[in-house]
């Protein structure tokens, strides 16, 4: 009777355990990531942003129509006000990226080190660019403030999209990787498999189709890859430049779902 | 002539009622024998605990396997930002082999690597906010 009772304490103790162990778990898969929790925060300082315009286009035009000096305190304050949140939504969009490129799979140590270098000095000018906007009081020191702000247009987007360009390169590559390591699991499934020959011929043949797509996406890869190096001596990166490496992923990309469904093929 | 069933010494020591009436069914006795009452209290104690303890562990079995089904339910669930179609064959993830668990993984990255996407474009800021035009 006794050892019964132990045996039914002790049930209903793990019981208990695991269900207080499961919703633990079951949160812990919930919880957002740190990129997730970053662009989270970035969307929040964007949306405020847009009020923020609004606001100063409606002060700004109801100024240049009456011209009073009621109106221009208006404007000033929702002058400042924009350029905060301007200067807020950047910060929060380099603070992504960098949250980003901090756990990307597939980029180069050496890249990536010196990517964040760059994103880290960006953060260092827009808090630089901050100070000065919150020390201006009057029309005149606002307006030099903006058009200070205007010219690190160029650095700031040439940044961005360098970024942008490394994190598809080093997605694509660790894709491509991946595709590697799958297909030579595959093969070495292939030769223990005891299956007929004209099967095992007809997988072998479509093993070698599967390598030639690799190739020709390696090839293509290379091609890329180098066009990022020309763009890197190049000061600033352009839209269009980010454009062009984008195609000639895109023309790795079709090898890569070719040789994806190869593999399908393959593992059936 | 009238004697007196013979008693074995056993028995007479236990004071065990002698069963006068042999067509009665051995299921009703107890019933209505007193000197058995405080010893079928006992029984009846012994089978509620034994049933407390079989309703106990089977509620606490249903309660395991209802968290881990909600477990496994969960992991199926995308954790990306981003929404992606869920292609139907992730859906049986739970009884796919190794291989298929690597295939998924590997469509995950592939999916991940596909540059038509683009998570955080630059945000669309004005770079040209003046109070006086220029």
């Amino acid at each position: 009777m006794k050892l019964a009772r132990h045996t039914a304490i002790i049930f209903f103790s793990a019981v208990l355990a695991v269900l207080g162990f499961f919703p633990a778990m079951l949160y812990a898969q919930q919880t957002p990531s740190a990129f997730d929790t970053a662009k989270q925060a970035y969307i929040a300082t964007l949306n405020t942003y847009r009020d923020k315009e609004q606001q100063f286009s409606v002060a700004h035009e109801q100024y240049l129509q009456l011209q009073t000096l009621a109106l221009l305190d208006v404007a000033v304050a929702a002058s400042r006000n924009v350029q905060l949140a301007r200067i807020g939504t950047l910060t929060s969009y380099f603070q992504t990226l960098l949250t980003y490129i901090s756990d990307l799979k597939g980029l180069d140590l050496t890249k990536r080190a010196e990517q964040q270098i760059k994103i880290q000095q960006i953060l260092d000018d827009l808090n630089a660019q901050k100070l000065l906007v919150d020390t201006a009081q009057d029309r005149v020191a606002l307006d030099v403030a903006s058009t200070q702000f205007s010219g690190r247009e160029a650095p700031l987007l040439s940044t961005a999209y360098m970024t942008l360009a490394l994190s598809k390169i080093a997605a694509m590559q660790y894709a491509i990787d991946q595709l590697r390591i799958v297909s030579t699991q595959l093969r070495a499934n292939i030769d223990q498999q005891t299956i007929d020959v004209s099967k095992k011929t007809e997988k072998l043949r479509g093993f070698d189709e599967l390598q030639r797509t690799m190739d020709a996406a390696d090839v293509l890869m290379k091609k890329t890859d180098e066009q990022l190096g020309f763009s890197t001596n190049q000061s600033p990166m352009s839209l269009s430049t980010y454009v062009r490496i984008i195609d000639g992923l895109n023309a790795v990309y079709s090898k890569v779902l070719q040789a994806e469904s190869f593999v399908k093929e393959l593992a059936q | 002539m009238n004697q007196e069933p013979i008693l074995q010494p056993d028995e007479k020591q236990l004071d065990v009622p002698v069963m006068d009436e042999q067509t009665t069914f051995a299921e009703e006795q107890p019933l209505f024998d007193s000197s058995r009452t405080s010893n079928g209290n006992a029984q009846l104690s012994k089978k509620k605990n034994a049933r407390l303890i079989i309703i106990g562990v089977s509620v606490g079995v249903f309660l395991l396997i209802f968290a881990v089904a909600l477990l496994t339910m969960k992991k199926q669930l995308p954790v990306s930002v981003q929404p992606t179609p869920t292609p139907v064959a992730e859906q049986q993830t739970a009884s796919q082999s190794a291989m298929q668990k690597t295939l998924n993984l590997l469509h995950e990255d592939v999916l991940r690597a596909d540059p038509r996407t683009n998570d955080l474009p630059f945000p669309p800021v004005n770079f040209e906010l003046y109070i006086q035009p220029k």
